[in-house]
């Protein structure tokens, strides 16, 4: 058996699926390297949607047992841990935003948008970036979604081309046509309020 | 094709993408961090996992067959191959059980070269 510290050759993603595997034959030692490898980004993603410390520790842990319950059925090859457990983490945060409108049940209510720029939002210090934080939750979803995944999930294009599933190439559309979007938006408003 | 940028576009877009790294520094600056209470319980959930199933058991225990299954493995496995020998051996052993009874029954007589018609007769017999 490979244990942890033989998969520093292999490429992350790899590592991800070989430490995973490793656990799934009873090896605890790799639940602590992949628990240190992906938690910190299921608990920022989770936090960076819910806006709350203690939900999103829920959240990722709920996620990552999620993660060791599939491990014995994990199937290398056919997606990568890290995309498998964002999603996982993005939906158990859909489930709690439903949760909290009062009076309704979770399959009546429609998935929400990311939260993402209102949490953003709060962090903005000045006008101007409360205007770029608003402005991002205007964008089309895909370029919302794409942004956030660039700029504060802090994932590379392959990686988001992975989430969204698109080529590289269409992540940098994406990205570009955002940039040129909330640039335009942002002036659009800077030219209101000289003119008030 | 898209449309060339203009210098001001251009300045524009790398305004706002100074911004976008600011703002996603300060989020990420404001970001928690896994405590080790957080982290002793996803490692907690992950032994509860573990214990579980059977499958993280020693692999090698759980594949090795009883003496019972061994058994029945093995005459899988040599039953064929048993009836086939059975046969041959029977095949052979008529054949000669044929070889055998000729000579005793003439050859042999013939070899000793018995004197009397009564040897004769019963050699004649023996070919028949």
């Amino acid at each position: 058996m490979r244990g942890p510290s033989a998969m520093a050759a292999a490429a992350p993603e790899d590592e991800d699926a070989a430490l995973l595997a490793c656990f799934a034959a009873g090896d605890q030692s790799a639940a602590r390297a992949l628990s240190e490898r992906l938690l910190p980004g299921a608990l920022r993603q989770a936090w960076r949607m819910l806006g709350d410390e203690t939900e999103a520790e829920d959240v990722a842990q709920e996620a990552m047992l999620r993660l060791w319950r599939q491990a014995p059925k994990w199937r290398s090859g056919e997606a990568k841990v890290s995309t498998w457990l964002y999603r996982v983490t993005h939906n158990l945060c859909i489930d709690r935003i439903r949760r909290r409108r009062p009076g309704a049940s979770i399959d009546d209510v429609a998935e929400p948008a990311d939260p993402a720029p209102s949490v953003l939002a709060r962090l903005a210090e000045g006008e101007r970036y409360k205007a770029l934080a608003k402005e991002i939750s205007n964008l089309p979803e895909r370029q919302r979604q794409a942004l956030v995944m660039r700029h504060f999930d802090e994932l590379g294009n392959p990686e988001i081309g992975e989430r969204l599933g698109c080529s590289v190439e269409a992540v940098e559309s994406l990205l570009a046509r955002a940039r040129r979007q909330l640039a335009k938006r942002l002036g659009e408003a800077e030219k209101e309020t000289e003119d008030d | 094709m898209t449309d060339p940028m203009t210098d001001r576009e251009r300045s524009e877009d790398a305004a706002v993408e100074r911004m976008l790294a600011r703002l996603g520094a300060s989020a990420s600056a404001a970001a928690p961090q896994p405590s080790e209470a957080l982290m002793a319980r996803v490692l907690g959930d992950a032994a509860m996992v573990a214990a579980e199933r059977p499958a993280a058991r020693p692999a090698l225990v759980e594949a090795a067959p009883s003496p019972g299954r061994w058994a029945s493995v093995m005459l899988w496995f040599a039953g064929p191959r048993l009836a086939a020998l059975a046969l041959l051996l029977s095949l052979l052993g008529g054949l000669g059980a044929g070889y055998a009874g000729a000579p005793t029954g003439g050859f042999e007589l013939a070899l000793l070269g018995g004197g009397g018609p009564f040897e004769e007769d019963i050699a004649d017999a023996a070919l028949f």
